[in-house]
């Protein structure tokens, strides 16, 4: 298994290496934790960090200031349907 | 190269129909920053784009210099890692010395590229050129 440098297309700007970018997580809260402040403890810190295709938020800090959503493998750094 | 000098320059903020339609001020550089985002370097009239939400306000936040087109892609090649436009006019944006930079490349006949910098990054922007 191949990990690729992490390049990424912006649909305003093009293709930009991943420095270029800052990620943000969707955060994703197990339906068990009820209690408000619980819920905000796990969306801050417990980060899901999965094996395998998430969906991501990246924003593009040094180009358009906007943020995408992609799909990314993190096993392999693939992005389906990115010409990164 | 010259240091860059602030720019006096107006950014808009509308639906990106209304960027598209807008009636600049004739030749005044207008960067697409995104979809729906312009930055003009030029003073710009509230009702230039037909958008009754558009925010237009004056920003002063960015340093531009003009720069002759084989010194610059002497410094892109050296710099910047990802695909220059060949195409011009044209406008790009991203990482160039590790600093946020917007390129604008100037019509046929005109062979400057501008260089725009976010104020706070000038400084380097003129250290990481020399």
């Amino acid at each position: 298994m191949t990990i690729r440098r992490l390049r990424i297309s912006c649909p305003h700007c093009g293709v930009r290496a991943v420095e270029e970018f800052v990620h943000g997580e969707i955060p994703t809260i197990p339906e068990g934790i009820v209690e408000p402040e619980a819920r905000d403890l796990d969306r801050a810190f417990m980060h899901t960090n999965a094996e395998g295709v998430v969906v991501e938020r990246w924003f593009h800090a040094f180009g358009c200031r906007r943020w995408l959503t992609l799909a990314r493998d993190t096993r392999t750094n693939d992005i389906p349907d990115n010409r990164g | 190269m010259h240091a860059p000098e602030r720019l006096h320059c107006t950014r808009i903020v509308a639906t990106p129909t209304a960027l598209d339609t807008a009636a600049w001020p004739g030749g005044a550089v207008v960067l697409r920053v995104a979809a729906d985002e312009a930055l003009v370097a030029a003073p710009v009239e509230l009702d230039v784009v037909s958008d009754p939400h558009a925010i237009v306000e004056p920003e002063t936040a960015f340093c531009g210099v003009w720069v002759e087109v084989e010194e610059a892609l002497a410094f892109l090649e050296r710099e910047c890692d990802w695909e220059l436009p060949t195409e011009r006019p044209a406008f790009a944006q991203g990482a160039v010395a590790g600093l946020p930079v917007k390129l604008w490349f100037a019509a046929d006949g005109d062979d400057r590229v501008l260089f725009v910098v976010p104020a706070p990054f000038v400084v380097d922007f003129v250290e990481r050129w020399s």
